[in-house]
């Protein structure tokens, strides 16, 4: 990828004083934490090597020692020893993720500090960043978020009730807990089932209770972990102009919607036979189902069953 | 960019940056490496170089040598405005920084956290970091607009765009803050059409965000708060609800409902819910079944006779 002419510049001016505070870092290691190229850093090196303070003898030069690619250090910064300022945006992404982290800390202290720091980038930042922001439930809480991420932290396994929205039952299990994401708000956890020796995705706000087991670290490094979507259906559906309020909430299910005789026509691609029954059950309008047919068949059998209980 | 235009720009930084007083463009010219040709050139060269390193938000101060003679305009860059100036930071706040910068898996925040981590490093160094283990944590809000929403709002531009709910329009607005609620950004504003404080959706904005006004075209009022104007934190009136539920399943309504049992495969519970009263109710199919309020029953029943 190309990067903005200006982002050179950036960089180069970012590197030096990086450099002076962590010395002895290999290219290939500040290519990573710089997002480029080790090549790409090599030249950022050998550019810098020319530029000065005016003057521009070795005196005023900037000193960078690069001949050994596995060793990198500044014997003199000049005046670029300090870091540049944070920019607005960068202020910002360390604010927000403060916040986020404060509602995921249960302990006081770790909010402390979490508060201060705020505090610390709100003073700096001004105005913007303290009245115009705002991260209140940001994510869906969930009390227990804290203690599994502790868990993951120490490598513990944990004994989880979990409530099933699909199979709609409590059941109990134990698991090797691996890390904790959030997707549109909701937490998931990901863990090694320790039954069947695979990964499962467990909803943060479904998980009931938790027991902390016997402690591994590394654990989980026996295991080729799978990707966290796993679908294999495609199910096409027809519905109104709500049709867009389902698509924003299973966001992380739709393929594709597009205009289609004054509503809209979905494509959605699901696991679960269940589980997408109850959610076209579920919806408040009515849902065509375009594909697979047997589909249509069983939802079109479950809703008869259910107004035969009212009759 | 060439090499020649890059190091040019490295070398006015820091010759800017090493002065105490005021450079003037002669003094520029003729001691900054890199620039060359006519009077007329290096002008103009000048001239980019400065908004670039602006771009760059860098800010240079603009000054004469003498205040009785303010003919000749100088210029440098204030330390104090260049450098990450946070004051002291203890291995514990250090480390906090770390999380809040790399807690992204989204495009925007994960690359502005990365350059704001690089930053933090190149103060105390990596090896001051505490470690936080293998705790990983993660966002997923894809947010091409919010770049150009938060710079509207930092700059106080009037803005419009295309909104789209229920039906499609162009809104034009003085966007006071954006609020992320449930993994989705918000954006809260006056809606000049409108007259009021409204709140739209930002996944909901079609077009890009059309800036229709200089920079500070209005202030934000003074008893402004977010959290005043976002109807989603309000607590949502709930109402009761009886039903009869079959033994064993219904398992997320029986956790917060009174329950007595009615024969082998029916028990009644009695619960609360809110505005997605329907869906939470449909959810479970033929394993419950609703008997009150009357009203939400005919309701259900005409929704599925609808759905058939």
């Amino acid at each position: 990828m190309s990067e903005s002419a200006l982002d050179r510049v950036a960089r180069a001016l970012d590197l030096i004083p990086f450099i002076r505070q962590n010395p002895g870092l290999s290219v290939v290691q500040i290519a990573q934490r710089f997002n480029t190229t080790p090549t790409q850093i090599s030249k950022d090196l050998s550019l810098l090597h020319m530029c000065g303070l005016p003057g521009y003898s070795h005196l005023e030069l900037l000193d960078i020692d690069y001949e050994d690619p596995n060793y990198i250090s500044v014997t003199e910064a000049q005046v670029l020893d300090q870091p540049r300022s944070l920019t607005q945006m960068e202020a910002l992404t360390l604010m927000l993720g403060l916040n986020l982290l404060a509602e995921l800390s249960s302990a006081s202290e770790e909010r402390e500090v979490i508060f201060g720091l705020q505090q610390k980038l709100k003073t700096i930042y001004g105005e913007s960043l303290s009245r115009s922001i705002s991260t209140t439930e940001a994510i869906i809480e969930s009390p227990l978020a804290s203690e599994i991420l502790s868990a993951i932290t120490q490598g513990q396994f944990l004994t989880l009730t979990y409530n099933s929205a699909t199979s709609d039952a409590i059941t109990v299990r134990e698991v090797y807990p691996i890390s904790i994401q959030y997707l549109h708000g909701v937490g998931y956890l990901k863990a090694l089932s320790v039954a069947q020796g695979e990964d499962r995705t467990f909803r943060l706000d479904r998980i009931v209770s938790i027991d902390k087991g016997r402690i591994e670290p590394n654990f989980s490094t026996n295991f080729n972990l799978s990707d966290f979507n796993n679908s294999d259906e495609t199910v096409e559906i027809q519905m109104g102009h709500d049709g867009l309020f389902f698509t924003e909430r299973h966001s992380a299910i739709v393929t594709s919607f597009q205009e289609f005789d004054g509503g809209l026509r979905i494509s959605l691609s699901v696991s679960a036979g269940e589980w997408i029954i109850r959610t076209l059950i579920s919806w408040p309008t009515k849902i065509m189902i375009i594909r697979p047919i047997e589909l249509n068949q069983r939802i079109q059998e479950r809703i008869s069953g259910i107004l035969g209980n009212y009759q | 960019m060439s090499d020649q235009k890059t190091e040019r720009l490295i070398n006015l930084t820091m010759a800017l940056l090493a002065t105490k007083r005021f450079m003037s463009k002669a003094e520029i010219f003729n001691q900054v490496a890199g620039y060359s040709g006519t009077t007329e050139t290096k002008e103009r060269m000048f001239e980019r170089d400065k908004d670039d390193l602006r771009t760059l938000g860098i800010s240079i101060e603009v000054g004469t040598h003498d205040p009785l003679f303010d003919d000749e305009l100088g210029y440098r860059i204030l330390e104090n405005g260049y450098e990450l100036e946070i004051g002291d930071l203890s291995p514990t706040q250090i480390s906090y920084l770390s999380l809040a910068a790399t807690i992204w898996r989204n495009q925007l925040f994960s690359s502005t956290g990365s350059h704001a981590l690089v930053k933090i490093d190149a103060l105390n160094g990596t090896g001051f970091r505490e470690d936080f283990g293998q705790a990983t944590l993660s966002l997923e809000n894809e947010t091409p607009l919010f770049p150009a929403l938060w710079e509207a709002i930092t700059n106080s531009y009037r803005i419009s765009f295309t909104y789209r709910s229920s039906s499609t329009t162009r809104r034009q607005m003085l966007p006071y803050g954006l609020s992320l609620w449930h993994g989705s950004w918000y954006l809260v504003g006056y809606d000049l059409d409108k007259e009021e404080i409204r709140v739209f959706k930002v996944s909901r904005i079609i077009s890009e965000i059309t800036v229709e006004s200089k920079a500070h075209s209005f202030s934000l009022p003074t008893e402004f708060t977010i959290e005043d104007h976002l109807v989603m934190l309000a607590p949502e009136p709930r109402i009761n609800y009886v039903a009869r539920a079959r033994v064993g399943r219904c398992q997320s309504l029986r956790m917060n409902a009174q329950i007595s049992n009615i024969d082998a495969e029916w028990d009644r519970i009695s619960f609360t819910l809110g505005s997605d009263w329907l869906e939470q109710i449909l959810w479970f199919g033929y394993d419950l079944v609703l008997e009150s309020p009357l009203e939400k029953v005919e309701e259900i029943t005409s929704v599925l006779r609808e759905k058939l």
